[in-house]
């Protein structure tokens, strides 16, 4: 079982994602139903449970996002739900490595900082480049800049998306 | 980089700077005004290809897990858990495994070997059992085995009784589909139950033991060494942490989404998405630079005494580690009493962190494995671990010796003389007794007074000196590591470890040649001597030899090859004592095979079912049940048994004999 600083995070994070989603009855759906199963996944300590919980609030945020949710509101969910995944995961790694009864406070509190900051940056950078480019209404130049890095990361790194 | 890698790469060139000329140069676009299919078909073709893409990415992701769990099976890849000892063999996993082996797809083989085996087995034993309790005859035990009467109880009955593969009532067939356990299986339990209870008059519960169950599931990885042991690579090694794969995978399906719905919000999804994996491809961690130094309050305790170990971590690189796990290396006969041998922090370049912990001493050398570091960057995509070598610790804790008055030896008389005196009566000097006169009795022997004053004929006896070279064998195979039912953390190989210094030092006292060797798959032995030297030799040799350590040997082990080692190197003058708990059937041949070549053999035998429990389960009765057989059988074969009971003292055990 996660130790509960990380668990407390990750499901203060993915009961976030969810009220940011809540958008249509679909979306109000499958956000509460990931939210009590990745509850039940940190609760009984199983990667597998935790993992399902958050699939279904991924589905939530790309189905929110499909029926026109607004881009900024969208960009605030995935990065809450991105820190619960991160956080939890952590929590599960430290479960797993160190067991119950060693103090984890610290090691917790700073992943869960460092990680929101990563993520932060990614999140402006991410917004600088969407907005510059609709700016100029081009979706085909943004496609075209995806499918490139994309494609550029994953050969140039190694044993990359294709190579699964 | 192969032809896809490069198709690949070229493609993502030639999109990106595309996409670059259309960003920066917004006229190129208007230039560039495609229309109808030109424009829909390429969009509507990266958003299915992303869609794929993410499909084949989740299921890729789906079946690396299985194989990781199918490795899983295989070997350990479970943390190192320092705290406890590794669980050993509980006496009752024999015949919770046995139980096992027998399947309901079974029922379907001509020739169901195991049900039959099994049987055969059980069958001997009732014979011995109830001819030694019943005092029935022997074609009176057969029939009343084959037709049921011998017992009340009907599953006891019905096993011997009945097919082995039993015909079943609709209604058992109903039965049947909600419970795992064949109906044969359920019927040797209480076969089993019903012949240990009667063999030792306590009661014997027809159930196997959680404990048992456990033993035979339970595949603990505890020191860092031999989690080590499990993967390749020589100091460390770096892994990514996977957390990210599921966001690539998450990204792509967002794109394909957005392009097929035509809604730019979700690709600011996949370019945050993107980010974010980009920085976990391209983060790189910090350099390991962490030293690991431990400090032991006391290097060399009695045993039972509470030691502690203070462990500090310093970061000696000019880098922030972020998290920092350690495991120490704590060796596997020591249980940590105190506090955790793992520790977490986050460290600044220079800092260092101190943590420490509890250990109880017991018998045994023992030396620190390497504590195992894992390290993470900030936000813990990628991690290292590595074995932090530091300077050597090793605790040793001298084995605490039982009070010998005996020696449980069997008498042995020889040509040559010694210091040891054997209770046999013969030629010598010191006087033994006196006896009346038998024709053939030499001339110097008669007590010549005795005649002048009563006129009758007797023989002076004088005690025989001998020298009495003594070989012990412990028996240290991995069947031997078995954790007794009173102590379960304890191996029964100490016990018989302790039993040999006790008896080794009680008999090098005696100025008695001793020597001993270990019937394991570590080679170890040490030819019969006496003196102070040899004595120390032999303490360390006990203390230290891999053969006699608290982890259960692994590999393959040739007993008879060993044996007839031991047979090369001993002389045939030498008695042996081959102590071991005797729970399975090489054991019993191991001495079977000694007595053979021509030496005196002597058993001392711990006992690891004693429990202390009013009811014993059936798997410890029928380990119970089947090791005094073995026992009673080669008491049969005229060799000296000593049945041990290791919660009694030692010394009313020797000098019972």
């Amino acid at each position: 079982m996660p130790p509960l600083l990380s668990s407390s995070i990750a499901l203060v994070t993915a009961i976030g994602t969810a009220i940011v989603t809540a958008v249509s009855v679909y979306t109000v759906a499958a956000g509460t139903l990931g939210v009590l199963i990745l509850g039940a996944g940190l609760v009984r300590g199983s990667v597998n449970v935790y993992s399902t919980g958050t699939v279904l609030l991924v589905g939530a945020i790309l189905f929110a996002g499909a029926v026109g949710m607004a881009p900024s509101f969208l960009l605030a969910a995935s990065f809450l739900l991105l820190l619960s995944w991160n956080v939890g995961q952590n929590g599960f790694s430290i479960a797993r490595e160190v067991g119950g009864d060693t103090s984890t406070r610290r090691i917790e509190l700073v992943h869960t900082i460092s990680s929101s900051v990563v993520l932060a940056a990614g999140c402006s950078v991410g917004y600088a480049v969407f907005l510059s480019v609709t700016g100029g209404e081009s979706v085909v130049a943004l496609g075209a800049l995806l499918v490139g890095v994309l494609a550029l990361l994953s050969t140039l790194q190694g044993e990359g998306l294709f190579e699964n | 980089m192969s032809s896809t890698n490069r198709i690949v790469l070229v493609v993502g060139l030639v999109s990106s700077l595309t996409g670059l000329c259309l960003v920066a140069l917004p006229s190129v676009a208007s230039l560039v005004s495609l229309s109808g299919v030109a424009r829909t078909a390429p969009i509507a073709l990266v958003g299915m290809l992303s869609l794929l893409l993410a499909a084949r990415y989740v299921a890729g992701e789906i079946s690396s897990s299985k194989a990781r769990h199918d490795e899983q099976q295989t070997r350990s890849t479970e943390f190192p858990t320092p705290k406890h000892r590794p669980g050993y063999e509980h006496p009752g996993v024999a015949f919770a495994r046995r139980l096992g082996g027998i399947e309901w797809t079974d029922r379907r083989e001509e020739d169901p070997k195991e049900r039959l085996e099994l049987r055969a087995e059980l069958r001997q034993a009732a014979r011995t059992v109830l001819s030694r309790t019943e005092q029935w005859s022997r074609t009176d035990v057969e029939t009343r085995l084959d037709d049921g009467t011998w017992t009340e109880n009907p599953q006891a009955a019905a096993f011997f009784a009945d097919d082995v593969v039993p015909s079943l009532s609709p209604w058992h067939r109903v039965r049947s589909l909600c419970r795992s356990e064949p109906v044969f299986a359920r019927r040797a339990r209480h076969a089993v139950s019903e012949l240990a209870s009667r063999f030792d008059g306590n009661d014997v519960s027809p159930e196997v033991s959680a404990a048992a169950q456990t033993s035979l599931d339970d595949d603990l990885t505890v020191t860092t060494r031999s989690f080590w042991d499990g993967r390749e690579g020589a100091e460390a090694r770096e892994v990514s942490t996977g957390r990210t794969r599921g966001v690539a995978a998450a990204a792509l399906g967002a794109a394909g989404l957005g392009i097929v719905t035509l809604r730019p919000a979700l690709f600011l999804l996949t370019v945050f998405g993107i980010t974010v994996y980009g920085y976990a491809r391209a983060v790189s961690l910090p350099t390991q630079t962490v030293s690991v130094t431990r400090t032991v309050s006391e290097a060399a305790p009695d045993p039972g005494q509470e030691i502690e170990i203070t462990v500090s971590v310093l970061n000696t690189g000019d880098e922030t580690l972020a998290d920092i796990r350690v495991v120490d290396g704590v060796p596997t006969g020591l249980i940590v009493s105190e506090g955790s041998p793992t520790f977490t922090t986050a460290l600044r370049p220079g800092k260092e962190a101190t943590f420490s912990y509890s250990v109880e001493a017991v018998a045994g050398a023992h030396t620190y494995d390497p504590a195992l570091v894992v390290t993470r960057d900030v936000a813990g995509v990628r991690k290292r671990e590595r074995l932090q070598q530091s300077s050597e610790t090793t605790i040793t804790c001298q084995i605490r010796e039982h009070p010998v008055s005996g020696n449980g030896l069997q008498q042995k008389t020889t040509v040559l003389p010694g210091q040891a005196q054997s209770r046999t009566k013969g030629a010598g000097v010191e006087f033994h007794s006196v006896r009346e006169y038998r024709h053939g009795d030499p001339l110097s022997r008669i007590d010549w007074n005795r005649k002048a004053k009563t006129g009758e004929f007797t023989t002076v006896d004088f005690r025989e000196p001998h020298l009495e070279t003594t070989l012990l064998v412990v028996d240290a195979r991995a069947e031997a590591y078995l954790e007794s039912a009173t102590d379960c953390t304890e191996p029964v190989v100490r016990q018989s470890v302790t039993a040999a210094y006790s008896i080794a030092s009680q008999l090098l006292a005696d100025s008695t040649p001793v020597g001993i060797t270990a019937l394991s798959p570590q080679p170890c032995w040490l030819s019969p001597g006496t003196g102070d030297v040899h004595r120390r030799q032999l303490r360390e040799l006990l203390l230290r030899e891999s053969a006699f350590s608290w982890d259960t040997p692994d590999g393959e082990f040739d007993a008879i090859a060993a044996l007839r080692e031991i047979n090369q190197r001993a002389s045939l003058e030498t008695q042996i004592l081959f102590i071991s708990p005797l729970c399975d059937d090489e054991a019993r041949e191991a001495v079977r095979r000694l007595d053979a070549y021509g030496y005196t053999v002597s058993v001392l035998s711990p006992d690891p079912t004693v429990s202390t429990a009013s009811t014993r389960t059936c798997g410890v009765g029928y380990a119970s049940l089947r090791r005094q057989l073995r026992l009673k059988e080669l008491r049969n074969a005229g060799l000296n048994v000593t049945d041990w009971d290791p919660s009694e003292p030692f010394s009313g055990v020797i000098s019972r004999e």
